[in-house]
């Protein structure tokens, strides 16, 4: 029984459907088809010059690599046994390409530092230097409601600028980029939540279309200077501080000079008034304080940022623009 | 004394290849001819069961045929091609590497070599045995002369009776939902690219925000390809499906049958699919089947399924929202699957397969020339 289609949906796959598969390609390892696995073969596999260390051309994989890898360890098959091989075979050629290019004093200090890597390693180990460690709490930072900035975040992007759109991420709170339109930006919504994503697919207002994704992702494939701002919610809380810090950068680097920055954070004591205040910037996946990312977004070239606290101090805004 | 020897990469328990190369020399054996299975690898599960292909020229018989199962790349392809036995090529489909590309450089690059093996060991073939006439075709663009189509030979037919344990937790599971409880989809299949379980999950979501908030999914299948099986995870999980689909692996065929008798519908949206074993298990078990039309899959299901020539989520979900509301037409194609299949013969199957390579194996006389070595 072929199915006849009508079933309320046109020939292909309508916009929203497309972005909701999209959002699992993204999660390939390899990052989209357009990888290029014919060309990273193509290079893997190339002998010649400049493929090498200092000079030493590298002799590139050997012609019985396949049979090395199934002899390495018979019995286990497939990619383990040849990944091995080929680590192995790298680890060799790169050892023998410095080997060449250093002294024997250079590769002994060489040495020295695995070693002494290796021997604090191992000490480490045995003593856990950490008595209490700080781990990421079970429950989930409830993402905050941003409502109450709207007026605000409008006030900061104006005038409109016809450079690129503004970025929000975690944009399921439909007031704060309606305002946003109506001001008249162009709004580039990063949503990570499939429920809330879906609802903005739904809104007839959608101009640039509801990416489905963590705004970390998207903004680390975003072209450079190609918005007009930024306006981060939800993950600025949520994240542990390495892909904070990653966050912060790639919103820098996608707004450009003179660019507008907002982050939207949850006030720490919304989830844990215990802790000091030191010790709760340092728990993964928890906000910081105020001061921690006014500190962080001078750091990285957010000139002169500004601290809004909410009337109910639930919230705060941290604002301002990148160097010209 | 000759015999009807087989060649496979490695002997797997529990895996369709494997279970098929046992269960062929099982009825060789059975009809008296010997047999013995060769392998490259041994498989620590297996190994008393084979030795290495490397040995064979030792125990090599005039009047020997030799049958190489074909599924992915193996040095032993082109030493079987370079063997003057008659030589049978059952093939199991190769899964193309377009679909690895972006998932694991290493399998997308072994099976580039198995396509190159297939053109080299297909011309060389004194019959090729294909389980649909999908594959078939595959084989004679390999090359291939002589085919025959043979379903495969190691489907439970009658299907085997539901593990009682299993089937307990999962009535229990089901109650507890209740009320508002949504259909149990069910999606079968190695987690591989190529079975586009995702497909199954993007369409569980729309269905979840628009015609069936209860809306459940089933997906069983060892995680073959890791990187694919943590995005399908991933995946779920960023839709808000964690508590929605469960991943569900390391099996065995009472507990999978357990599971059909629970599920409403299986959702099979392969991309490529040689034969699709589970169409065939949920057929027997008596559960309605909306599948993609890819692959062997159109063949296999005929008309006692719904069939997709689109899937994209709006559409899967709309067309088994539609199938389930309407009870009197899951009955019919219910009862035209059982139809189909028995109109498969497939407790025949092995025979015929055993037929097909005998009547081969008789051609060759043992004073003809074998090229032992």
């Amino acid at each position: 029984m072929t199915e006849d289609g009508a079933l309320g949906s046109g020939d292909g796959p309508e916009a929203d459907e497309i972005e909701l598969l999209a959002a699992f390609d993204r999660l390939r390892p390899q990052g989209s088809l357009q990888w290029g696995f014919d060309d990273a073969m193509r290079r893997l596999s190339e002998r010649g010059e400049g493929t090498g260390a200092a000079g030493v051309p590298w002799e590139g994989l050997p012609d019985d690599l396949w049979e090395r890898g199934r002899s390495a360890r018979i019995g286990q098959r497939f990619v383990g046994d040849v990944a091995g091989v080929l680590a192995s075979i790298l680890a060799a050629d790169a050892r023998a390409a410095a080997d060449a290019a250093m002294d024997d004093r250079l590769v002994a200090a060489w040495d020295a530092l695995r070693y002494l890597a290796a021997r604090l390693e191992s000490l480490e180990s045995r003593v856990d230097p950490v008595d209490a460690r700080l781990d990421a709490p079970q429950v989930a930072v409830p993402e905050p409601d941003v409502s109450g900035w709207t007026e605000a975040v409008v006030g900061w992007f104006e005038p409109p600028d016809p450079a690129g759109p503004v970025i929000v991420g975690d944009a399921g709170n439909r007031a704060l980029v309606a305002a946003l339109e109506r001001a008249g930006h162009r709004v580039r919504r990063v949503e990570p939540r499939g429920r809330e994503a879906w609802s903005a697919f739904a809104d007839p207002q959608t101009q640039d279309g509801v990416v489905l994704g963590e705004v970390g992702e998207f903004l680390a494939t975003a072209e450079s200077r190609s918005a007009a701002g930024v306006v981060l919610a939800g993950a600025v809380d949520r994240l542990d501080l390495p892909a904070k810090l990653g966050l912060l950068a790639d919103a820098v680097r996608v707004v450009g000079p003179a660019g507008t920055v907002v982050l939207l954070v949850t006030d720490q004591s919304r989830w844990d008034g215990s802790l000091p205040t030191v010790a709760r910037d340092l728990v993964p996946g928890r906000p910081l304080h105020p001061e921690t990312w006014l500190f962080l977004l001078r750091r990285f070239g957010v000139v002169d940022p500004e601290w809004h606290r909410a009337g109910d101090g639930s919230t705060h805004a941290l604002v301002g623009k990148t160097a010209r | 004394m000759s015999g009807i020897h087989q060649f496979v990469p490695m002997l797997h328990r529990h895996d369709a290849v494997g279970e098929h190369t046992r269960a062929l020399r099982d009825r060789l054996a059975a009809a008296g001819v010997a047999s013995r299975i060769y392998t490259e690898l041994p498989d620590p599960g297996t190994v008393r069961e084979t030795r290495p292909y490397l040995s064979y020229p030792e125990d090599a018989e005039p009047g020997d045929v030799l049958i190489y199962q074909f599924a992915t790349e193996s040095v032993m392809a082109r030493w079987l091609a370079a063997r003057r036995e008659p030589l049978v090529l059952n093939y199991h489909s190769a899964t193309p590497p377009e679909y690895f590309i972006p998932w694991n450089n290493g399998i997308a690059r072994l099976q580039v070599q198995s396509l190159l093996e297939l053109a080299d060991i297909a011309p060389r073939a004194d019959l090729g045995i294909a389980v649909s006439e999908f594959d078939a075709a595959e084989l004679r663009a390999a090359g291939c002369a002589s085919t025959v189509v043979i379903p495969v030979a190691n489907v439970a037919y009658p299907p085997l009776a539901p593990d009682p344990a299993t089937a307990v937790r999962l009535e229990r599971e089901r109650r507890a939902r209740e009320p508002g409880a949504g259909a149990a989809w069910l999606s079968v299949g190695r987690l591989a690219p190529n079975k586009g379980h995702q497909d199954a999950v993007a369409a569980l979501f729309v269905a979840r925000m628009t015609t069936d908030p209860g809306a459940r999914l089933t997906v069983i299948g060892a995680p073959s390809e890791p990187n694919y099986a943590h995005a399908l995870r991933r995946y779920a999980n960023f839709l808000g499906l964690s508590d929605a689909v469960d991943f569900v692996s390391g099996i065995d065929e009472a507990q999978l049958a357990a599971h059909y008798r629970a599920s409403d519908v299986l959702v099979m949206l392969s991309e490529h699919e040689g034969f699709g074993v589970p169409l065939i298990e949920a057929m027997t078990h008596g559960v309605p089947v909306v599948a993609y039309d890819a692959g062997a899959v159109g063949e296999i299901l005929g008309n006692a399924g719904v069939l997709l020539d689109r899937k994209h989520p709006r559409h899967v979900a709309s067309a088994i929202h539609r199938l389930l509301a309407d009870p009197t037409g899951v009955d019919r194609l219910v009862a035209r699957a059982r139809e189909r299949v028995e109109g498969m013969d497939l407790p025949n199957a092995g025979n015929r397969l055993v037929a097909a390579v005998r009547a081969l194996s008789d051609r060759v006389t043992p004073a003809e020339e074998t090229g032992v070595t």
